[in-house]
């Protein structure tokens, strides 16, 4: 038996991230129409994930993956631009569960507005960023030499709508 | 067919009438999503008829739409609300949406010449994903506004209102 690849341990991460984000747009309409009790029970289950599951991976990533790709890309190109978007999810799930502790175990039309503004935003935040570390995900599997390196960092210079 | 225009003298409902405006923005924001999930999947050919079908309702439909509700419903909140409240917030999503919008309008380009590459990609998920984000919350959000208008005005104010949303956004459909 092999042990898995950085690449396909990480891809397999993705694959349970992206079973939960994928649920977040339905999750937070569904906090306008649900009963108190099941819109409580679907916030605490969104928050056991964004804190049980989507932080820890964020720190391995950071911890194991973003280093060994600056390694590869040997200082052409730098994942800060990546790190700088967990910094923005951390405080995004920071928001989140300080609207959940704020009146706790209440229901109210604009702690569910503002709810559902943190989980929109966290929903189009995560879908690229998951998608972007897919791309470098792949490059980690295909390897870089010297000769394609710049070539791979001026195509994966950090997307940014309007840039 | 029937005709389900107000008759002249008849009194046009504000709630309804901007209800219905987004009613028929919310499948067009939804299909957003639809379209970045297939960017990336699918061929770029494959991707062209949604883009332009979007793309068009937003440029067409979506911007005459928030230029109107500034002028007619902001306007008018900001007088009844008064110093209490700004609608400064909602003026700025209006903004941002105006630049998301004319960032996906750079994607035309890809009709004639497709050659999409990864970062051209995420960028143009990016903000496929930003729009839908925003449009999702600040519709809900306007919902809330018009919800205001509703208690407070006279039936009169409102009809005035509604007019001015029917008129302002005819022709654009």
């Amino acid at each position: 038996m092999t042990t898995p690849s950085l690449p396909q341990v990480a891809h397999d991460h993705h694959e349970r991230l992206l079973e939960h984000v994928n649920r977040i747009p339905a999750d937070a309409d569904a906090l306008l129409t649900a009963k108190p009790d099941a819109a409580l029970a679907s916030i605490r289950e969104t928050r056991a994930f964004l804190t049980g599951t989507l932080l820890p991976h964020m720190e391995a990533a950071e911890r194991a993956l973003y280093p060994e790709l600056e390694r590869m890309f040997q200082n052409r190109h730098s994942m800060a631009p990546m790190r700088r978007e967990h910094d923005r999810i951390r405080e995004l799930v920071g928001d989140f569960g300080a609207l959940v502790d704020k009146d706790a175990g209440t229901v109210s039309l604009g702690r569910t507005l503002a709810l559902r503004r943190v989980l929109f935003q966290l929903y189009a935040l995560l879908k690229v960023h998951l998608g972007e570390e897919e791309a470098y995900l792949r490059i980690v599997e295909r390897g870089v030499t010297d000769d394609i390196a710049d070539a791979v960092t001026a195509a994966l210079e950090h997307p940014v709508a309007g840039s | 067919m029937t005709d389900d225009s107000p008759q002249p003298g008849e009194l046009v409902s504000l709630r309804a009438t901007s209800e219905a405006h987004h009613a028929q923005l919310m499948p067009h924001v939804d299909r957003l999503l639809t379209l970045a999930e297939m960017v990336g999947r699918v061929e770029c050919a494959a991707l062209h008829a949604l883009y332009n079908e979007e793309y068009g309702f937003v440029a067409a439909q979506l911007i005459p739409h928030i230029d109107t509700v500034e002028a007619v419903l902001y306007e008018r909140l900001e007088v009844l609300m008064g110093p209490r409240h700004t609608m400064a917030p909602m003026r700025e999503e209006h903004e941002t949406v105006r630049h998301l919008v004319a960032e996906l309008g750079t994607y035309q380009v890809h009709e004639d010449h497709c050659t999409w590459n990864e970062r051209e990609g995420l960028a143009l998920r990016r903000a496929l994903y930003r729009l839908h984000a925003l449009l999702k919350v600040h519709l809900a959000e306007e919902e809330q506004y018009l919800a205001v208008l509703d208690r407070s005005l006279t039936d009169a104010e409102k009809d005035v209102l509604a007019r001015h949303l029917e008129h302002a956004t005819a022709g654009n459909g």
